[in-house]
């Protein structure tokens, strides 16, 4: 299997557009987390608007979930140097998300109900699909290659970068833009409430007493390049993908607490894939969102592989639960905090949704230059 | 690593019939699936009708209270998963759960759920909803579901590519066997009949006015249908020692974004050509020897004139000398199912030496002027098959199955 590395990143986050305003957010430890349109406390994207990043071109073929991707995707491109570049044909697209356009196509339903089968918007029936938002990008892009959604509930980013490692590896795509995003919809806010998943206030990930999570938006892609195509053009190297579990824990559906052990597990596959003792991973940037009984499964997970002296960041204390995003997000935080003074050799980011969907990512630090060969 | 992935069971839930015994007897018996809808007032449509599964009893396959519980795309994906595994003659709750997985595929979802949702909170508001309803709404509860029955905790994941979503799906399933992740999985696709999509396809007029004639000049577009296609896989080593029937092999797959148009094709059929292309490629076999083609031929103008395009691209000179057919002529076209329902076509088709009429086809088209099996099953061995399936968004999958012994080429 050749290496994977990541050389680029882009985002749309609660603290605005660009990886400069989410990391000084976040190193700042600001909370994002107001009363927000729906009138409880959630990471929303205030005032978003892709006009200035995308131009009016398109715009109104695409929904508002799709602008986040195409926003941060061009980011991650920007960051890569490969922003209008020659040879994007031969690039994949995986987009993770747990709902994608759910309010289009409620929006489709709405206007057939209202105004008759006749006198819907046919423009509007292509958002319907979920794959609508990955298939906008390739469209907006000239990107080729595979075109893949995942859907892996609050773990479709992270697990779109664990699918997208496995594409690369078997030889579909040597350059692909990978992450997640979702937004908060009618549907979505109104399964949640409906389910009791929803903190009133502040939500307080890893707190026995935590009583739901403060849901959030965002959108968050990485360049995910082959090694020897990222060598070849001369890529900066930003980090590297050195190993992921992906596990399906089916107590939740069964209304079952969560389990212990198929998240060691899911932690366990990802470090034995990256070749790594646990010793070598000193920290973790956690799935924790205020589920009590979740984030009280993933400590003891962690503690049962670790120990006691692993160091742990709960960035939905800041950012909400963005849902699809969170992985991808967390992923772009690990990408960056790898490249500052002083950082870790190795981050371990976790997503373990209520829907039973668990994966763990491990992300190294870039070799110095003379490892990787004769630069 | 890098094991040999082979079908050793399959579940059915079609127009045709529930069961692969069924829907085979009728694809080659060239019978339609088309049926008056009976699921919602058609009296704003000129057109009545489409391909429905008929006579699934959820409470009788499920037990009541979890028919209650789930959507259809759900029942419809529980129900063909029991029916694949009892045809592959294994006991899910015998197998070593953690190293079972399930990847599925779908186009709009549990669309009957959303359906009812917007209605009801248009009507009385969203807190009228119901948490029961709300709760079967999400597309990532649909393999969920599945693995949760059995107890499965290896890989789960929904690939939602639309009209390819059963291709993209048993594409990633059979990577997972191949690295060695997973020993089983359960891949496929489910759609219901969905409305938002009728309603859809009726606005952009690409619907037949009568029946769907795949390749035929006179061919007017498709019939929405339903159903559900499920795909038992595991490895070659494996199946041979516990004397599994191996119905196929799967050799390969190919995945292309057309990056042209949201709803139509790329002219030229250029991403169509690319993941034919790929497919054949990473099958490690060649064009020419490719024996049948189950094609994506959804019987509209566009669709089957650009595939015919793409498949002369690909074969060249032989182009003439392969069958080709469209199932969706009788079945109907369920959506992301029907990608995971011609998946099946190609593993019968290698395991009985039939292929499957185009049906329906009435007049030659100078623009398709390939053999498309016109109205009559054919009878002939075969060895290396592909399915090709292409979706709104431009995304394109396609498949290549062998047969367990190919000799040389």
């Amino acid at each position: 299997m050749s290496r994977l590395f990541i050389t680029g990143t882009g985002v749309v986050s609660p603290y605005g557009i660009g990886t400069a305003s989410f990391m000084a957010g976040l190193l700042a430890q600001r909370s994002t987390i107001q009363k927000g349109r729906f009138g409880f406390p959630a990471a929303e994207l205030n005032d978003f608007d892709p006009l200035p990043s995308l131009g009016a071109k398109g715009l109104r073929a695409i929904d508002r979930v799709t602008a986040m991707i195409l926003v941060a995707l061009q980011e991650a491109l920007r960051e890569a140097r490969l922003e209008g570049a020659e040879g994007l044909g031969e690039a994949g697209v995986v987009v993770g998300t747990a709902f994608s356009g759910l309010d289009s196509i409620i929006g489709f339903f709405t206007e057939r109900l209202r105004e008759g089968a006749h006198f819907v918007t046919a423009s509007r029936f292509g958002n319907v699909v979920l794959n609508a938002p990955a298939s906008h990008a390739s469209l907006r892009f000239g990107m080729s290659r595979l075109n893949s959604t995942v859907v892996s509930g609050l773990a479709s980013g992270l697990d779109a970068i664990a699918y997208a490692s496995d594409k690369v590896n078997a030889g579909y795509s040597p350059l692909i833009l990978v992450g997640g995003a979702d937004e908060l919809s009618h549907g979505n806010v109104a399964l949640f409430r409906q389910l009791g998943y929803l903190a009133e206030r502040e939500a307080r990930p890893c707190d026995p007493q935590g009583k739901g999570f403060n849901p959030g938006e965002g959108s968050a892609f990485l360049v995910l390049e082959e090694e020897g195509h990222a060598r070849e053009r001369r890529a900066e190297i930003l980090a590297e993908v050195a190993g992921y579990g992906v596990s399906f824990d089916p107590a939740p559906l069964r209304n079952e607490p969560p389990t212990v052990a198929i998240a060691v597990r899911t932690i366990r596959e990802a470090l034995a894939s990256a070749g790594l003792a646990p010793a070598e991973v000193s920290t973790a940037f956690v799935s924790a969102n205020g589920m009590a009984a979740f984030d009280a499964m993933e400590a003891q997970a962690l503690a049962e592989v670790f120990g006691p002296d692993l160091e742990t960041l709960r960035l939905k204390q800041w950012l909400g639960e963005t849902m699809g995003a969170s992985g991808a997000l967390a992923a772009v935080y690990a990408v960056k905090c790898l490249n500052a003074p002083e950082a870790p050799r190795a981050i371990l980011v976790n997503a373990f949704s209520y829907s039973g969907h668990y994966v763990s990512l491990i992300l190294r630090a870039p070799s110095k230059p003379g490892l990787l060969g004769g630069e | 690593m890098s094991q040999r992935v082979v079908i050793t069971g399959l579940g059915v839930l079609s127009s045709l019939g529930i069961g692969h015994e069924a829907f085979w007897e009728g694809l080659l018996a060239g019978r339609s699936g088309i049926f008056e809808i009976p699921y919602f007032d058609l009296s704003e449509f000129e057109i009545h009708r489409g391909g429905i599964v008929r006579g699934f009893e959820p409470e009788r396959v499920l037990g009541p209270e979890l028919a209650q519980e789930l959507g259809r795309a759900t029942q419809f994906a529980l129900a063909a998963t029991q029916m694949a595994f009892r045809d592959a003659g294994l006991d899910p709750a015998r197998l070593n759960a953690e190293r079972v997985g399930v990847s599925l595929g779908t186009s709009v979802a549990e669309s009957m759920a959303i359906e009812r949702i917007t209605e009801l909170s248009l009507r009385e508001g969203w807190d009228a909803v119901p948490a029961d309803l709300l709760r079967q709404t999400p597309g990532y509860s649909i393999p969920g579901r599945v693995a949760a029955q059995h107890g499965f905790s290896g890989v789960n994941r929904l690939l939602p590519t639309a009209c390819s979503a059963g291709n993209y799906a048993i594409g990633d399933a059979f990577d997972q066997i191949r690295l060695g992740r997973t020993d089983v999985m359960v891949a496929g696709a489910a759609d219901p009949f969905s409305q938002i999509a009728f309603v859809g396809f009726h606005k952009l007029k690409s619907m037949a006015s009568d029946v769907s004639r795949p390749f035929s000049k006179d061919r007017t577009g498709m019939m929405v249908a339903e159903g559900a296609g499920i795909m038992i896989l595991e490895s070659y080593e494996r199946a041979r020692a516990r004397k599994a029937i191996i119905y196929a092999e799967i050799l390969g797959y190919g995945l292309s974004c057309d990056a042209h148009h949201m709803t139509s094709p790329h002219p030229e059929g250029t991403g169509a050509f690319s993941a034919m292309e790929q497919a054949v490629r990473h099958a490690g076999v060649s064009a020419r020897e490719i024996d049948y083609i189950s094609a994506h031929g959804t019987g509209t103008p566009l669709n089957d004139r650009v595939e015919t395009l793409a498949i002369k691209h690909l074969l060249g000179e032989r182009a003439r000398e392969v069958p080709i057919s469209s199932v969706k002529s009788m079945l109907g076209h369920a959506m992301g199912a029907a990608s995971a329902l011609e998946a099946i076509v190609c593993a019968l088709a290698i395991h009985t030496g039939s292929i499957p009429p185009t049906a329906n086809y009435q007049e030659p088209d100078p623009q398709c002027d390939l053999d498309y099996v016109p109205n009559e099953a054919r009878h002939v061995p075969l060895r290396v098959a592909m399915s090709n399936s292409f979706a709104f968004g431009g995304n394109n999958a396609s498949l290549v199955f062998g047969a367990l012994e190919r000799g040389e080429p």
